[in-house]
């Protein structure tokens, strides 16, 4: 388990709860791909995969979810 | 791991109804923001004592009869939303406000012979112990109207109970996601 291969996905509907914790949508965390199958077993899906490289530290290591929300862009006027 | 047989549960995430069969894919519709009394779930029984004429307590029972109904309030006064709590069908609900392009008028007309008769399945999404904790009930119907409230010091929040039923034995299961 503590070996299991992670990779980055972004929060796109939530909150989400992931390990006990409510996390915002836009965050970046690290899943697994069990995770990442419970997170898109429903459609519109919880989560998306973002690029590897992307800022993204494991929520579990970090303590604290990891990129902050993107900012949303501003409205036209 | 973070789970811990001490896990507590509050709060409430989601309510809406979906489609799909046990263990998913499921396709969900939120139907917004609810009430902070969100939703609960309520169960009733009869049950059948045996007695015997040698003594006076119980000597067995058996649930005869058992109900389960699920009471949700939304703060979304949406019309849509309205609708789903007089179990309306979709067709009682003309236009569409929320239409990107071209917005319409809503109406939506009550009928008294059409009320409470939509079947919905219905999901309602809480914290769970590491990831969210998802109850499914696969076939519900509204059982009692909601009083809409139209003054000055209260929001109107519809707030309706449905009736839950046996699918193939199954009144509802309830899904913790790993996380």
């Amino acid at each position: 388990m503590a070996n299991e291969k992670t990779f980055p996905v972004r929060i796109v509907r939530g909150p989400y709860v992931f390990r006990g914790r409510s996390i915002p949508v836009g965050t970046v965390v690290q899943v697994t791909e069990a995770q990442f199958r419970a997170m898109t077993r429903v459609s519109p899906p919880y989560a998306e995969r973002v690029e590897a490289g992307s800022p993204a530290t494991p929520v579990a290591e970090a303590g604290e979810p990891v990129a902050a929300p993107k900012e949303r862009p501003a409205s036209k006027k | 791991m973070p789970y811990s047989k001490q896990f507590s549960a509050h709060g409430i995430i989601e309510v809406g109804h979906y489609t799909g069969t046990k263990g998913g894919p499921y396709t969900e519709t939120s139907w917004g923001l609810t009430t902070q009394d969100g939703a609960r779930l309520t169960g009733t029984v009869n049950t059948v004592k045996q007695r015997s004429g040698q003594g006076t307590g119980a000597i067995d029972s058996f649930i005869s009869e058992a109900d389960v109904q699920l009471v949700v309030g939304l703060a979304s006064a949406t019309l849509d939303n309205l609708r789903r709590l007089l179990g309306l069908p979709t067709s009682a609900l003309e236009g569409d406000l929320e239409d990107q392009v071209e917005p319409t008028e809503e109406i939506l007309t009550v009928r008294g012979d059409q009320l409470g008769t939509e079947v919905l399945s219905i999901y309602v999404r809480t914290m769970g112990p590491i990831g969210p904790r998802t109850y499914r009930f696969p076939r519900a119907k509204v059982a009692s109207l909601p009083e809409l409230n139209m003054n000055r010091t209260a929001y109107t929040e519809p707030t309706a109970t449905f009736d839950v039923y046996e699918v193939n034995g199954e009144l509802y299961w309830v899904e913790d996601a790993i996380a």
